[in-house]
C-alpha cells in the first residue's frame, strides 16, 4: 500500500502564540478509511486545514503522494485537487445561487470546459442522490440536503483523498446513516477517506482505524478494540466507551460475564457475542 | 420549512416561466413599457395590465395573493396621484366642488390622473412579469455577457448568498433574545438591537474568513468560475419573434384607434 498523505512533525501555533498542533505524525495509505476521534477543540479541524495547504504549519511538513507540499500558488491548487475537504457547516461552503453552479465551482477551477464541469457536477449530484435539487438555491435546502450538496461539491473534483469534518453532525438518524452509507460506497470505489468526529457511538461504525487526538497531539492509534480497551487513555482524551461497550463493561465488572475479544462496540458485534452465550 | 418560503426570491425561482429565455422576457418587457408610455388613452395600458397579470397568474402560476401584495404598493401610490391630479392639475370648469378653498375636481385633471394610474398599472405589471419570473442566478449568468466587470458579478453572487445566511442568523438571534425577555421596554429594545447588530457584524467577519477557506479548498484563485445557465438571444424561436411582433402590432393599433379617448367626457 502506498502512502497518500503524510504529516511529519507538524506544529502549528495560532497568531497569538497558543499551540494548536503540537508535533503530529500522521500517515494515511491509499484506500483507507480513517476516523480521527477527539473532543471539541482538540485540534481536529485545524489539523485538517493543513492537509490541503489552507493553513501553513509553523514547522513540519505535509507530504501528498510522497511530494512535500509547497506553499506557492500552483502547488496549492494541485494539492487542493488531490485532497478535498468537506466543511462541518455546509453553509460555510455553499455560496452560489443554485446547487448546480455551486457543485461546478471546483471542476471549473480545475480548468475543465463548461461541458465537462457540468457533467462532473451532475455525476457527483447523482452519486449523493441530490440530482433533483440542481436548480434550487442553497437557502431552500434542509440540513441533510445541504450536507449532500457540500459533499458533491468536493466529489465533483474527483480528489484522491476526501476529508470530512464531522460529516453526520446535526443530521437526523436516517440522514446520518445515509451519509455514512455513501462514504462506505465511495471508500469501496477506492477513495481514501478521513473523518473527524467526537461521537464515540458512531466511531466504531465509521472505521476500524482510529486516531485519538487530544490537545493537538495524537495520543493513540489503532483499531476500535485497541483504542477502547485502553481505559486510562480514554479518560485522558475526555471520551467514554460507546453505550454498547458500557453495557458489556457493566456485565463484566458486576456479573463477571466476559467475552473473548474484549467488549463488543457495535450492535452487530454485541448480537453475535450474546448469541454465543445464550 | 424555511423562513424563506414566502419571498420574492422563492416565487421567482419556482414558477412555470423561470426556465424561459431571459432575453425574450427582457425584450418583451422593455417594448411593453415603451409602448405603454406612448399611449394617450388609459385603455391600452389597461389591456397591457390585464395581459401581463393573466400571463403571471395563469401561465407562470404565481400565487394571486403574492401578486396582489406585490402590486398593492405601486397601486397605492398611483391612487394618491389620481387624487392630486384630479384636484390640482386640470384646467376648465369644476365637475365637483369640495366646498373649501375653492378646490374641486376638473374633468381634464381626472382624465390625466386616470391615464397615469393605468400607465403605472401597465408598466409595473410588465416589470413584475420580468421580476417575478426571473431567478437571480439567471441575472448573474447574463451579467458577463453584458460586459459587467467580473469583480462586480462575483461580489453580487457572494452578497446574494450571504443576505440569506445572515437573515437566518439574525432571526435565530432575535428569537433567542426574545426568549430571554429581550425588547421588553424601550431601554432593553435599544440594548438588544445594538448587541444584535454588533454580533451580526462580528459574525460576518468570521463568516468571511471561513468562507474564504472553503472556497480556497476548492481551488479558488480570484474569480468565481461556475457553470452558468446558457441563455442566448439566438435561442429565441422564430415563432416567438412572430408572436412578439403580432403583439406589438396589435397594441400599437389599439393605441391608434383609441387615440386620446378619455373615460370622463370633457
Amino acid at each position: 500500500m502506498t502512502t497518500i498523505l503524510e504529516a511529519k512533525d507538524l506544529v502549528y501555533n495560532y497568531p497569538d502564540g497558543t499551540e494548536a498542533i503540537k508535533g503530529i505524525n500522521f500517515k494515511v495509505n491509499e484506500g483507507e478509511m480513517i476516523a480521527l476521534l477527539g473532543h471539541n477543540g482538540a485540534g481536529k479541524s485545524t489539523l485538517f486545514l493543513h492537509f490541503n495547504g489552507i493553513i501553513e504549519p509553523t514547522s513540519g511538513t505535509i507530504e501528498i503522494e510522497g511530494k512535500t507540499l509547497k506553499y506557492d500558488k500552483k502547488s496549492l491548487l494541485e494539492a487542493r485537487q488531490e485532497v478535498g475537504i468537506v466543511f462541518q457547516n455546509p453553509d460555510d461552503q455553499l455560496f452560489a445561487p443554485t446547487v448546480l453552479e455551486d457543485v461546478s465551482f471546483g471542476p471549473m477551477n480545475m480548468g475543465l470546459t463548461t461541458e465537462e464541469a457540468k457533467e462532473r457536477a451532475m455525476d457527483a449530484l447523482e452519486k449523493v442522490g441530490a440530482a433533483d435539487l440542481k436548480n434550487k438555491p442553497p437557502h431552500h435546502l434542509s440540513g441533510g440536503q445541504k450536507k449532500r450538496v457540500a459533499i458533491a461539491g468536493i466529489l465533483a473534483m474527483k480528489p484522491k483523498v476526501m476529508i470530512l469534518d464531522e460529516p453526520t453532525s446535526g443530521l437526523d438518524p436516517n440522514g446520518a446513516s445515509n451519509i455514512m452509507q455513501l462514504l462506505y460506497d465511495l471508500n469501496d470505489e477506492g477513495m481514501t477517506i478521513i473523518i473527524s468526529t467526537h461521537d464515540v457511538d458512531l466511531v466504531p461504525l465509521y472505521s476500524d482505524d482510529i486516531e485519538v487526538i487530544v490537545d493537538g497531539q495524537i495520543i493513540k492509534s489503532g483499531t476500535c478494540k485497541e483504542v477502547f480497551s485502553d481505559k486510562p487513555m480514554i479518560e485522558k482524551a475526555d471520551l467514554r466507551l460507546p453505550w454498547i461497550g458500557q453495557l458489556f463493561e457493566k456485565l463484566d465488572l458486576e456479573d463477571g460475564i466476559t467475552f473473548e475479544d474484549g467488549y463488543p462496540l457495535t450492535v452487530g458485534d454485541a448480537y453475535d457475542a450474546l448469541k454465543t452465550i445464550l | 420549512m424555511s423562513i424563506f418560503e414566502d419571498t420574492l426570491d422563492h416565487y421567482a425561482a419556482n414558477n412555470a416561466l423561470s426556465e424561459n429565455n431571459i432575453y425574450y422576457k427582457f425584450i418583451f418587457v422593455v417594448i411593453t413599457i415603451i409602448i405603454n408610455l406612448l399611449s394617450n388613452s388609459p385603455i391600452p395600458p389597461f389591456v397591457i395590465f390585464i395581459l401581463c397579470s393573466t400571463i403571471l397568474i395563469y401561465k407562470a402560476k404565481v400565487s394571486l395573493r403574492f401578486y396582489a401584495t406585490f402590486m398593492s404598493v405601486p397601486i397605492g401610490f398611483a391612487f394618491i396621484t389620481v387624487i392630486f391630479m384630479a384636484f390640482f392639475f386640470g384646467t376648465g370648469p369644476h365637475i365637483w366642488d369640495l366646498g373649501i378653498f375653492g378646490w374641486g375636481i376638473t374633468a381634464d385633471g381626472l382624465n390625466r390622473g386616470i391615464l397615469i394610474f393605468f400607465r403605472v398599472l401597465g408598466g409595473v405589471s410588465a416589470l413584475a412579469l420580468l421580476i417575478l419570473t426571473t431567478p437571480v442566478n439567471r441575472v448573474f449568468s447574463i451579467m458577463p455577457k453584458l460586459h459587467v466587470p467580473q469583480i462586480l458579478t462575483d461580489l453580487a453572487i457572494l452578497i446574494y448568498r450571504d443576505i440569506f445566511l445572515f437573515l437566518d442568523v439574525t432571526s435565530t438571534m432575535y428569537n433567542s433574545q426574545v426568549t430571554r425577555l429581550g425588547y421588553k421596554d424601550y431601554k432593553s429594545w435599544m440594548n438588544c438591537l445594538g448587541s444584535l447588530a454588533g454580533m451580526i457584524f462580528i459574525r460576518t467577519l468570521e463568516q468571511s474568513d471561513i468562507a474564504y477557506k472553503a472556497l480556497a479548498s476548492r481551488g479558488y484563485n480570484g474569480s468565481l468560475n461556475m457553470v452558468g445557465v446558457e441563455d442566448s438571444v439566438h435561442n429565441i424561436k422564430t415563432t416567438e419573434w412572430i408572436l412578439l411582433i403580432v403583439y406589438v402590432a396589435i397594441i400599437l393599433y389599439l393605441i391608434h384607434i383609441t387615440g386620446s379617448m378619455n373615460i370622463i367626457p370633457v
